[in-house]
C-alpha cells in the first residue's frame, strides 16, 4: 500500500509544483524567501559572528555610529559593532522563532479545531471554552507576562507565541470541519465502513487543508512580528541577535535622533520583506489546494 | 432457497426531534431473496431513505430502531460497532442519492473508487487497487484516464456512474440504490437504469432499488413495494401491481403517468390532491383516509394490515 501512496504523493508534490510555477506572486515571494533563507543559513560566510561582541569591536578598533560609507557594508552602531554582522546573524533568529512558533500554532489550533468540530458534543463544549477563555486574555500582557516568568531565551520565546495564538486558528478550523462533517460523502465514507480516523484524515483533512495553509501563510508574518515586538519591548533573548532586537536597541540608544538609518532600516526592510513573501506564497499555495480557484485562474 | 439475502421484520424508526418523536418508519416487513431486486416506491416523507439507511444503520445517533434486520446471515441492529465496519460496503453498498455531493471534491475520482478496497484491505496491493479501479471504470462505461479526474470535471451521469462503480469496489451481494436516477436528464437516466440491470444480472446482485418515479420501477426491479407515511401498503410483482394496483395510493400512483398515444389521458391528468401525513401527526385510522377517493365508515376504526391480494401479492386496505 505504501509504494503507491508515496507515488501519488510524488506526483501530487509534482503537479503542485507545476501549478505553483506558473503563478508570478508565488514566485516572486518564493525567490525573495529563498534569497533570505540562504543568507540565514549562510551567514558565517557573510559575517564575522565575532563583529557582533562588543568587546570584539572595540578590540577592533571600529568607529562608533559610522555610516555605510565609513565602515563595512552597513555601518557601526552605538557599541561599535557591525550592522551588517547584526543585520544577517538576526535573520537567523526572526525566521527561526517565526517559522517555529508557527508549527506549533497551526498544530495545536489544527488538533483541537478538528477534535472540537469532529466530535462534537461535550469534548467540543469544553475544548471551545478553553479555546475561549485563550482568546479573551489580551494577548500582548499574556505575552509579556508568560515571557518574562518562563526566561528570557528563543524556545521560550516560541513557546510563548504558539501558546497564545492558536485559539483563532482552532475557532476557524472548527468551523470549516463542521460544514465538511455535514457532507454527503463523509456519510458515504461512513457507509462503506471507514472509521473515524480514516474519515478524518482522508475526508476531513484535506478539505480543510487549504484553509491550514491559508491561516499558517497568516500566522508567521504575526509571528515574526510577534517576535519582534517581544524583543522590542525588551523581552527576546539578550544572547541572539535577531531584527526586532536590533529595532529595539537601535530605538532605546537614539538611532532615530542620530539619523543613523543604517542601523534600523535594514532589519525593517528585512521584516516587510519576509512577512511579504510568506503572504505572496501562502496565497499562491491556496489557490493550488482548492481545485476549484486553481481552475478558474 | 435456503435463507433471503435481506430479511427484515417489524422495523420502526423513530427521530427524536425537538418537537417530539417522529416515528418515520412503522412496522415494515419483507424477504429479498438473494438475486431477486425490489422496488421502493412512495411520496416525499413516506419513510423511503429513511428504511435505506436503517438497513446499514446509518441514522444519525439518537434515532430509535427496532425490529430485526438481517443481512446475509448477519444481525445488523446487534452487530459490534467493528463488525458493522466490516458488514458495510461488503454486505451492503449503497449508492447515494446526489452524485455531486456524494463525492469529495479535493479527492481524484480514482481515489475515492479505491478507499472501500482501503478501508477493507481487499486488494493485495496498491498496483492491484488501481488496475481494479480501471476496471470498474470500465465497467461502467468510462475511460480509465477518468480515474485522474476530479468529481467537479464529470458530468452528473459520469459522477453517477462513479458512484456506481465505487458501490462494486468490495463485491457487495446487496446494492442499495437510493434515488440513483434523480436530476439526471432522462437519457443518462436510461444509461444508468441499464447499466444497474446489466450489472445485477451479471454479478447475480440482489437489488434494492428506491424512487418516486414508478415507471423507473417497473423497468428495473421484479417486485414493487410501495410505502405509504411510514408502511408497505402493497406489495408484489412490479409489472402486476402497475397495471392492477388493489390500494388506491398505488392506483393513483400508477395514474399519473399518462400513456403515450391516449389522448384521454393525456387531456386528463388524474393525479392526487392533498398532501401526504406528516409522520408525528398521522390522522386515525387508514392513514391514506383523507385524500382516498374510496375511502368510507371502515376505513376509520383501525389502520388495515397488509393481507394477501392475489398471487404473490398484498396490499393494506379494507377493500381488498
Amino acid at each position: 500500500m505504501t509504494s503507491l501512496a508515496m507515488q501519488r504523493r510524488r506526483a501530487t508534490a509534482g503537479r503542485v509544483w507545476k501549478q505553483f510555477r506558473s503563478s508570478r506572486s508565488g514566485m516572486i515571494g518564493l525567490g525573495v524567501l529563498l534569497l533570505f533563507v540562504l543568507m540565514a543559513l549562510a551567514a558565517p560566510l557573510l559575517a564575522d559572528a565575532r563583529e557582533l561582541n562588543p568587546v570584539y569591536a572595540r578590540a577592533q578598533g571600529n568607529p562608533q555610529w559610522a555610516p555605510p560609507s565609513e565602515f563595512g557594508p552597513l555601518g557601526t552602531d552605538y557599541i561599535r559593532r557591525s550592522a551588517w554582522a547584526q543585520f544577517v546573524w538576526g535573520s537567523r533568529i526572526s525566521l527561526f522563532v517565526g517559522l517555529a512558533a508557527t508549527v506549533l500554532t497551526i498544530l495545536i489550533g489544527s488538533v483541537i479545531g478538528i477534535i472540537a468540530g469532529f466530535v462534537g458534543g461535550k469534548p467540543d463544549a469544553v475544548l471551545m471554552r478553553i479555546t475561549e477563555w485563550f482568546l479573551v486574555v489580551p494577548f500582548l500582557p499574556l505575552a509579556i507576562v508568560l515571557a518574562s516568568v518562563l526566561g528570557r531565551n528563543v524556545w521560550n520565546i516560541i513557546f510563548v507565541i504558539g501558546i497564545t495564538s492558536w485559539p483563532s486558528t482552532a475557532r476557524l478550523i472548527r468551523a470549516q470541519v463542521l460544514t465538511v462533517k455535514q457532507r454527503l460523502f463523509v456519510d458515504r465514507a461512513r457507509s462503506l465502513g471507514a472509521s473515524g480516523r480514516h474519515i478524518v484524515g482522508q475526508h476531513i483533512l484535506p478539505n480543510v487543508m487549504g484553509l491550514i495553509l491559508a491561516n499558517a501563510t497568516l500566522a508567521v508574518p504575526i509571528s515574526i512580528l510577534t517576535e519582534t515586538t517581544l524583543a522590542f519591548l525588551g523581552l527576546g533573548d539578550p544572547s541572539a541577535a535577531s531584527w526586532g532586537k536590533t529595532l529595539e536597541e537601535a530605538f532605546v540608544n537614539g538611532a532615530m535622533v542620530r539619523n543613523a538609518w543604517w542601523y534600523f532600516v535594514p532589519a525593517g526592510l528585512g521584516i516587510l520583506a519576509v512577512v511579504l513573501a510568506f503572504t505572496l506564497i501562502g496565497r499562491t499555495l491556496e489557490e493550488i489546494a482548492n481545485p476549484r480557484l486553481s481552475r478558474a485562474r | 432457497m435456503s435463507e433471503p439475502m435481506l430479511s427484515v421484520r417489524d422495523l420502526e424508526v423513530t427521530y427524536h426531534g425537538h418537537g417530539g418523536h417522529v416515528p418515520a418508519v412503522r412496522g415494515v416487513s419483507f424477504d429479498l431473496e438473494k438475486g431477486d431486486s425490489l422496488g421502493l416506491a412512495g411520496e416525499s416523507g413516506c419513510g423511503k431513505s429513511t428504511l435505506a439507511n436503517a438497513l446499514l444503520r446509518l441514522l444519525p445517533a439518537g434515532t430509535e430502531v427496532s425490529g430485526q434486520i438481517i443481512l446475509d446471515g448477519k444481525d445488523v441492529l446487534n452487530l459490534t460497532p467493528g463488525g458493522l465496519r466490516a458488514a458495510r460496503w461488503t454486505s451492503g453498498a449503497i449508492i447515494f442519492q446526489g452524485a455531486l455531493h456524494a463525492l469529495n471534491p479535493v479527492q481524484t475520482v480514482g481515489e475515492q473508487i479505491a478507499e472501500p478496497m482501503l478501508v477493507h484491505q481487499t486488494a493485495a496491493s496498491d498496483s492491484a487497487a488501481r488496475e481494479r479501479v480501471v476496471e470498474l471504470l470500465r465497467r461502467v462505461g468510462l475511460p480509465a484516464a477518468r480515474a485522474d479526474s476530479y468529481p467537479h470535471q464529470l458530468s452528473g451521469g459520469q459522477r453517477q456512474r462513479v458512484l456506481i462503480a465505487m458501490a462494486l469496489a468490495c463485491d457487495p451481494l446487496l446494492l442499495i440504490a437510493d434515488e440513483p436516477t434523480t436530476a439526471l436528464d432522462l437519457m443518462v437516466q436510461a444509461q444508468v437504469l441499464d447499466l444497474l440491470h446489466d450489472l445485477k444480472e451479471e454479478r447475480d446482485l440482489t437489488l434494492m432499488f428506491i424512487t418516486h418515479d414508478l415507471s423507473v420501477l417497473t423497468y428495473a426491479c421484479r417486485r414493487l413495494a410501495v410505502m405509504y407515511a411510514g408502511r408497505i401498503v402493497e406489495e408484489g410483482p412490479a409489472w402486476d401491481v402497475f397495471e392492477n394496483a388493489s390500494h388506491p395510493y398505488t392506483r393513483a400512483l400508477a395514474a399519473a403517468f399518462p400513456t403515450i398515444g391516449d389522448e384521454a389521458s393525456r387531456m386528463a391528468p388524474s393525479g392526487l390532491g392533498g398532501d401526504p401525513p406528516t409522520p408525528d401527526n398521522l390522522p386515525q385510522g387508514c392513514p391514506f383516509h383523507p385524500r382516498c377517493p374510496l375511502a368510507h365508515d371502515a376505513c376509520l376504526p383501525a389502520e388495515p394490515d397488509l393481507r394477501s391480494s392475489g398471487l404473490e401479492r398484498s396490499a393494506a386496505c379494507v377493500l381488498v
